[in-house]
């Protein structure tokens, strides 16, 4: 009788282990580039105008370009004009069900039925935004409005891309080229380990000052 | 019995109270990089290779450190507490690519890299010349967002240090080539 009960909370644990890690591993999130250093091509790019923020209601006024990262996203990259930096990223999960797309809205993304008046394909898209600090773009006379929407899709308006764009050179460089796929940046700081010293020298220290006292009180 | 493990104790926590007082002491105190003796390795590097970068700083923050290679082996980054770290395998500061320098985030080496803004401006210098770069974008960023290494077609510069709630975040600094001067040699 004792045995199977053992199993049985042995078989409990277990499934817990097993189960929890599957309903948060269902949806698959795609990588996405940073404006810091944007991949893909760009399909957009506004030297300064203003532009809509997916989420927002706002008009933020600065740069704007879209780059296609794969066939399902994309980032936009906005930077106003006093440098507050707005990455969105947008995702073309068409294939997602809807408890998958409940499951990411928790998670903060953003439902966006259609991306056509964004300037994007038709169909829905996930979104989310995340902020960065730019170099405030320089407008540019007589630039106008580099188009409304924040999505580019197959507009060409705007001249040339901000701060962040590319000279023509094909010469293409970086960590990666040598190093392969690199799992993690450096651990530049050693915080912890420092905080860890202190705990042991507190513990140690009390736990011997403990025993002294013990040691005199008998 | 008890005396003698209460000193057992008590000598540990000495010794690591003092090597916890070292630690903060190396992280803080500008003084603590002339512990490692007379900075040679930039005399090294410089006279190894006329092409290595041999001073990093970004007089905004105020932060001026010799610059170190490095490399990555089996998925582990070498560093140093010397100065910051500029990964071999990227291509060299003012080059087309995107160039990785990184370092520790200890007040003495890249702890005010989190007050630098865009728009600032970073120098590094090699024996024979100086890159000015300008600040372009600045964020914090998880581990794991290796997408800051990715090569470019621009010449950039990627900085980044530990930051957050214990270093579990990188704060990431990028910036491009401005116009390149040449230092006078004879001086």
């Amino acid at each position: 009788m004792k045995r199977s009960i053992y199993y049985g909370l042995i078989g409990v644990v277990a499934s817990a282990f097993v189960a929890v890690p599957s309903v948060f591993a269902s949806v698959s999130v795609p990588n996405f580039p940073s404006c810091l250093s944007p991949q893909g091509s760009a399909i957009a790019s506004y030297n300064d105008g203003d532009h809509g923020i997916v989420g927002s209601d706002a008009t933020y006024t600065g740069s704007d370009a879209v780059y296609q990262a794969s066939d399902i996203t994309l980032i936009q990259c906005f930077c106003s004009t006093s440098g507050q930096g707005i990455q969105t990223n947008w995702w073309r999960a068409s294939s997602l069900t809807n408890d998958e797309i409940k499951e990411l809205e928790s998670e903060g993304w953003t439902y966006v039925p259609s991306g056509t008046p964004w300037g994007l394909d038709d169909g829905f898209y996930l979104t989310q935004n995340s902020s960065y600090s730019c170099l405030a773009p320089t407008p540019t006379p007589g630039g106008g409005d580099g188009g409304g929407g924040g999505g580019g899709g197959s507009s060409s308006g705007g001249s040339s891309s901000s701060s962040n764009s590319s000279s023509s050179n094909t010469v293409v460089a970086g960590a990666e080229t040598s190093e392969g796929q690199i799992l993690g940046l450096a651990s530049t700081g050693d915080i912890v380990k420092v905080y860890g010293v202190f705990a042991i020298a507190f513990f140690s220290l009390i736990t011997g000052f403990a025993l002294l006292k013990r040691h005199e009180s008998r | 019995m008890a005396r003698f493990a209460a000193i057992i104790f008590l000598t540990i926590g000495c010794s690591f109270l003092a090597l916890g007082l070292f630690l903060m002491w190396q992280r803080n105190d500008p003084n603590s990089l002339a512990f490692y003796g007379p900075d040679m390795v930039t005399l090294q590097t410089a006279s190894a290779s006329a092409q290595m970068p041999v001073r990093f700083s970004i007089p905004a923050a105020r932060i001026n450190l010799p610059v170190y290679p490095s490399v990555i082996t089996e998925h582990t980054w070498a560093d140093t507490k010397k100065g910051v770290s500029f990964l071999k395998t990227s291509p060299l500061p003012g080059e087309i690519g995107n160039s990785i320098i990184y370092g520790h985030n200890w007040n003495v080496l890249l702890g005010r890299l989190t007050t630098v803004k865009p728009g600032d401006k970073i120098f590094v210098t090699y024996p024979d010349s100086l890159k000015v770069f300008t600040v372009r974008f600045t964020a914090t960023i998880s581990p794991n967002e290796t997408f800051i290494l990715k090569p470019t077609t621009d010449r950039r510069i990627t900085v980044y240090t530990c930051t957050g709630f214990l270093d579990s975040k990188r704060f990431v600094v990028t910036a491009t080539l401005d116009e390149p001067k040449t230092l006078s040699t004879a001086n």
